[in-house]
């Protein structure tokens, strides 16, 4: 199965399309009288009661209209809902804070009626990481949809905050002809969105860093000789080329000094910590504390540019309500789900920060290099695991950490970012 | 684009408020409200929503509403006939201040309810047949512009957060501190949504497209509340009448003075509509001469020297005894057998007196609610109900006659006694014509007419052979005025009087020319001067006949006045004038004097015309104005058990048989007066045609899939796929056959492997694989826009259904199996 069969079938099983129609229609339709509705049906039943008492004619026709209007306009409402059904398309990677499009697909059913003036009321609520968010929506409009045809709604949405998202129900009402009554009908179909954390910029200095990191890598390569490398070519010696690269058995075909040339395999291996404390007093934020969301930009920006950049050695653990662990972090798969791990995590007061070291243990062993971005101040006892035996305690002590703290911008010569 | 709709709203808005006030001012007669709604709609067209030059200020608004209500309400107060025009002018000067508000919704909605509130006061104040007609207009703009409200208010809400703040003591509180509760934890911050709109809509949303929607509308509005008019049981026999403020222009006083001076001033307005119904064969009945309609009778007359002649009722209606005109059923059997049976219909306009009118003799027709009292004495009928009302209306009523034959009318009116049954007439005491009231029907005073006295002997003498009976005598006398030779019909009454003598007398000696008045007096008292009883029948005499509605249009100048005079049966026998079975006793005789001219009524020729206008507002009347309960009883749920053959006319007898049996039995008498408005079977009718009507419905919407499953219309459309992509179906149809069915979640690439494995293993048929997997490839560019993992994906649509057609053939021979999934 290709990746975009995957993803339609994704799609599909998301938002919980049935290809049965008769599991797809919405619940039963309802009808109410709108503002104007209540008005005229008030005048309506003044006349009436004045018609009856004083037998107007007239009064009596001009109610018999009123009534009339109001039949149609019931039956129309409840026919033009009674066979629509929605089909909802996401994206498959919205990030925060970039505008992305949402389609709904309104199908009528009807082989005979169309539907009129559809208003779709589509709901939208974030439930990770916090629950206590206020759901919010947006309306949209379709003006017509023939019979047995689909028209389809679009509404751009803008996401400041990562998290997961559910979308819908969906509501679609209609005050069509007259705007004396309204009909709804609620499509059940729900679907959720991963939005994706925000992406920033790192800085000079940052490339700075990995730059003398690259360069102790380099003389360590230099020092292993061709087999830390993978042969790539030939070409003209320069000054300057270690005498170990001359390809002799070509520079005696060509009667001129050429050397191999070896794809350079710098490989950055980091293991990265992410402490998401919030102090107790700031629990109710915890869906949107600026400390805790810089942190996680920071960290989807650093994991999306290194494995832009190579096949780094990156592990990452997320302590926060969870702890997450992943290691090995090379292809866009992988680190797409890190960032949807990081796009639904939620601080702590009390991070497993020791359970994180011990998973990641196997990495330091290699990588000896440890960034902890938190967002507290340097607290290394608490990074102190259970550890079991010399050699755990002999890594942790080759292992070179450094810590962020966040709180007190530690990472904004490193990082930046478009304030939410 | 809502800019569009607003722009079309007020235009809307204005044509309404137009119409509106016109239908107001057919009520009031006035045409200031819709010329100054008129100008203000423009004008705000104008300069408030098209230059936006000027806007009234919402506060200003308000304010200039409450003056415009000061305004109305002292005009309210003023007078209590203008009362309903003057919440109608209310209304309008409303509407002109909103008219000058920049539109919004609030003031479409409020310009909606006033305007609405407008047509039902017009529809109190008037009652032409131009408030129909204008109507459907009003009806179909109505329509358009609910229909644009609807798509402005569609489009206003869009974007819109529909979820609302749920109504708890936390959102009071906040409302009460003056904190925004909606801007409270407010996630529209974190979270833009923006509808995008589709280009497509503008053309989706053009003006032509409402204006389609409304005319199919306006029609399925106009057929329901029709059926909703008549079918709505009514609750009363009478109707509403329309309060106007022009004065009543039918009846009479109850005297007639000839003291007119100059020119008699004539006038073309409408009196009353009378319609001739034959009531065995209920179609018109044709008359061949205008019809005398009887109004008034002057019995005494009281002669001034020098003054003027006054015609009087001996008795005032108001001083006689209250009594019903007798039903058909008390008719003398005699009467009954003779002439044809004739239901005459009354239509009247405003009348100021208590006196109707009716051609005599006359009986009451069951199933009506106005019910007119009766004078025996002198064939009169009026309505104590009249007596005293200050707000004159229109009155409708239908009386029974046997005066016509072969539509004519007969001369000879019988005396009550005669016509009704003798039980009638010792019911009511009623002996006939006493000695006393023929004395009084002969007083004259000789001395004050000398010049009469010698006319009638000249007359008599002049025609010897006809003046040899009573009877002769005083058809010769209007012969002799009716001949126009020496007397003419004038209504120039500006010659001189001569003070010295009585206004008859003057007539008679001196001028020789007059109006129907002086005629009848003349020869009134011509025959009482022989001792023949006579008197003053005055009414109208129509002959403006309109074929298209079968009616007489009586207007105020068919005004007449005739004389009646009484013979004994001797006497009109002995004339040998009518036949002896016609006089079973004696009667009044109608003479009428008057010469025929082009002004006067007299003659009695038809005037037939085809007059629209007039026939519509008739008709206009009759079915809508004054749709009563018993009009509706008999005109349309009557009719349905009137016929005998009718399956259902025995249920609506036993029905009515039934309720009466319960009336007599258990219900007391004000339990009567309900169930006199009431009607069961109409309410029977009612509930049962509507359960028929709901199971008709309701059947043949919901079972005509099942009887008609190869429609394709009606088959489950909704995955339905594009026409390009239909080989795909038809290739699920050929598994489905075979039995290999699709799961709802599979997508196609799992179903080309499934069922080429399938079809491999179970059905033997490997190469069906390759031609699934290119059809496969095929469907997934098409749909998805993707390439296609084998080269045939590129294939066109005709090899594409070259490849299905193959497939088919091929499992053209296989036989079904039992349907079976693969999973």
């Amino acid at each position: 199965m290709s990746w975009e069969q995957w993803k339609t079938t994704l799609q599909r099983s998301d938002i919980g399309l049935k290809r049965n129609p008769n599991d797809s229609s919405s619940g039963s339709v309802h009808t109410w009288f709108t503002r104007e509705g209540w008005y005229v049906l008030f005048i309506l039943l003044f006349i009436l009661i004045g018609a009856a008492l004083r037998s107007v004619n007239l009064l009596v026709l001009l109610a018999s209209l009123i009534a009339g209007m109001l039949i149609i306009q019931w039956r129309i409402c409840r026919r033009s809902l009674t066979s629509l059904s929605i089909r909802r398309r996401l994206p498959m990677t919205p990030q925060a804070n970039l505008p992305f499009e949402v389609s709904i697909e309104v199908h009528n059913r009807n082989p005979y009626l169309p539907s009129w003036l559809i208003s779709l009321e589509e709901r939208l609520v974030r439930v990770e990481p916090s629950t206590s968010n206020q759901p919010t929506g947006t309306t949209m409009v379709v003006p017509w949809i023939g019979a047995t045809m689909s028209a389809s709604a679009r509404f751009q949405c803008q996401l400041k905050l990562r998290g997961k998202y559910r979308f819908g129900p969906t509501r679609l009402t209609t005050a069509f002809p007259f705007g004396l009554m309204r009909g709804w009908v609620t499509a059940p179909q729900t679907a959720e969105l991963i939005v994706r954390p925000q992406l920033g910029q790192l800085t000079g200095k940052w490339q700075n860093l990995i730059r003398l990191e690259r360069q102790g890598l380099a003389k360590t390569a230099s020092r292993a000789g061709v087999n830390e490398g993978e042969f790539y070519g030939l070409r003209t010696w320069q000054h300057g080329d270690s005498q170990r690269w001359i390809h002799w058995r070509t520079t005696a075909r060509l009667n001129e000094l050429a050397v191999r040339q070896f794809e350079q395999q710098q490989k950055l291996s980091l293991a990265i910590l992410i402490d998401l404390w919030i102090a107790d007093e700031n629990k109710s934020r915890e869906g949107n504390d600026p400390t805790i969301e810089k942190i996680i930009c920071f960290t989807a920006s650093l994991l999306d540019s290194m494995c832009r950049q190579g096949n780094h050695h990156l592990a990452i653990a997320i302590a926060g309500n969870n702890l997450r662990v992943s290691t090995r972090i090379q292809s866009r798969a992988v680190l797409g789900g890190v960032l949807d791990d990081l796009a639904v995590v939620a601080p702590s007061s009390t991070p497993n920060l020791p359970g994180a070291v011990e998973q990641l243990l196997p990495i330091l062993a290699d990588s000896r290099a440890l960034l902890v971005v938190s967002s507290r101040d340097p607290n290394w006892q608490q990074l102190q695991p259970n550890l079991r035996g010399e050699s755990q305690r002999a890594i942790m002590d080759k292992v070179q950490s450094r810590w962020l703290n966040v709180a007190r911008g530690e990472i904004d010569p490193f990082f930046k970012m478009e304030e939410l | 684009m809502i800019d569009k709709f607003k722009w079309y709203l007020a235009i809307h808005f204005a044509i309404l408020g137009f119409l509106a006030a016109c239908l107001v001012s057919l009520g009031s007669g006035s045409l200031n409200l819709p010329l100054l709604i008129g100008t203000v709609a423009i004008i705000s067209l104008v300069l408030t929503d098209w230059l936006g030059w000027f806007k009234l200020h919402r506060y200003l608004g308000y304010v200039g509403m409450i003056l415009g209500a000061g305004l109305a309400l002292s005009d309210f107060l003023a007078s209590e006939t203008t009362r309903l025009n003057s919440i109608a002018a209310m209304l309008v000067y409303a509407e002109i201040v909103l008219y000058l508000q920049e539109k919004n919704q609030r003031i479409f909605e409020q310009l909606g309810v006033f305007i609405l509130l407008e047509l039902v006061v017009a529809a109190l104040i008037t009652n032409n047949i131009l408030f129909g007609l204008l109507l459907i207009p009003v009806l179909a703009i109505s329509l358009s512009t609910l229909i644009l409200f609807t798509h402005y208010t569609a489009l206003l809400n869009e974007g819109r957060n529909p979820i609302k703040r749920r109504l708890n003591l936390e959102y009071l509180f906040d409302i009460f501190l003056n904190r925004n509760p909606d801007k409270k934890n407010d996630p529209s911050k974190l979270i833009a949504l923006t509808p995008v709109t589709s280009p497509e809509w503008s053309k989706q949303l053009r003006y032509s497209s409402w204006l389609v929607q409304a005319t199919p509308l306006a029609f399925s509005v106009l057929v329901f509340a029709l059926l909703f008019f008549y079918l709505l049981p009514r609750t009363n026999a009478g109707s509403y009448n329309v309060p106007s403020l022009s004065k009543p222009v039918v009846g009479f006083s109850e005297r007639m003075d000839l003291n007119q001076f100059g020119n008699v001033l004539t006038s073309n307005q409408l009196v009353m509509r009378v319609s001739f119904r034959n009531m065995k064969t209920k179609e018109p009945y044709e008359l061949q001469q205008a019809p005398y309609l009887r109004g008034v009778v002057l019995e005494d007359y009281f002669s001034n020297r020098g003054r003027t002649g006054t015609w009087m009722q001996r008795r005032e209606v108001s001083h006689v005894p209250l009594r019903d005109l007798p039903a058909e059923n008390s008719v003398n059997p005699a009467y009954r057998e003779r002439g044809d049976w004739v239901a005459v219909r009354f239509s009247l306009e405003k009348t100021l007196s208590p006196s109707l009118f009716c051609v005599a003799p006359t009986c009451a027709i069951s199933a009506q609610g106005f019910r007119p009292h009766f004078i025996p004495e002198d064939w009169r009928i009026h309505s104590q109900d009249l007596i005293g009302d200050p707000a004159s209306r229109k009155i409708g009523y239908t009386i029974g006659t046997g005066q016509f034959r072969n539509g004519l009318e007969h001369a000879l009116v019988p005396e009550a006694t005669h016509f009704f049954s003798n039980n009638y007439a010792q019911r009511i005491n009623y002996s006939g014509l006493t000695p006393s009231r023929m004395i009084a029907l002969t007083r004259i005073e000789l001395q004050m007419f000398p010049g009469l006295i010698a006319l009638r002997d000249r007359i008599l003498k002049q025609n010897p052979d006809d003046t040899k009976t009573t009877v002769g005598s005083a058809l010769a006398m209007e012969s002799f005025f009716s001949s126009g030779t020496e007397y003419q019909y004038t209504l120039d009454l500006t010659a001189p009087r001569d003070s010295q003598l009585d206004a008859v007398e003057d007539f008679i000696v001196n001028h020789k020319k007059g109006h129907c008045q002086y005629f009848a007096s003349a020869l009134a008292l011509m025959l009482r001067s022989r001792g023949t009883p006579a008197r003053i029948v005055v009414g109208f005499r129509p002959n403006e006949y309109n074929e298209l509605g079968h009616f007489f249009t009586v207007r105020q100048n068919d005004a007449h006045s005739w004389v009646e005079a009484y013979f004994s049966r001797e006497q009109l026998l002995e004339s040998k004038l009518f036949a002896p079975e016609d006089v079973n006793s004696g009667g009044w005789l109608r003479l009428d004097p008057t010469p025929p001219s082009e002004e006067s009524n007299s003659g009695g020729i038809l005037r037939r015309r085809r007059t629209t206008p007039d026939f519509f507002q008739e008709m206009w009347s009759r079915n809508v104005l004054e749709l009563n309960q018993l009009q509706q009883g008999s005109t349309i749920y009557g009719s349905l058990g009137q016929n005998g053959d009718n399956p259902y006319a025995n249920s609506v007898e036993w029905l009515k048989t039934l309720f009466t049996s319960a009336q007599a039995s258990e219900m007391d008498d004000s339990q009567t007066e309900v169930a006199e408005w009431f009607s069961l079977p109409v309410a029977a009718w009612i509930i049962g045609l509507g359960s028929v009507i709901a199971v008709v419905w309701w059947t043949f919407f919901s079972q005509i899939k099942k009887f008609m499953p190869t429609l394709s219309p009606l088959r489950p459309t909704h995955d339905r796929l594009p026409a390009a992509l239909q080989f795909y179906e038809r290739c699920l149809r050929i598994l489905a056959r075979l039995g290999f069915r699709r799961l709802p979640n599979q997508t196609p690439a799992e179903v080309t492997q499934q069922a080429s494995i399938w079809l491999a293993t179970e059905r033997h048929l490997p190469q069906a694989g390759t031609w699934l997997q290119q059809l496969t490839d095929t469907y997934y560019r098409l749909r998805f826009g993707m390439q296609g993992t084998n080269d045939s994906a590129g294939a066109s649509h005709t090899s594409v259904e070259q490849l299905a057609d193959d497939f088919q053939k091929a499992t053209k021979d296989l036989k079904p199996n039992r349907h079976k999934t693969l999973k």
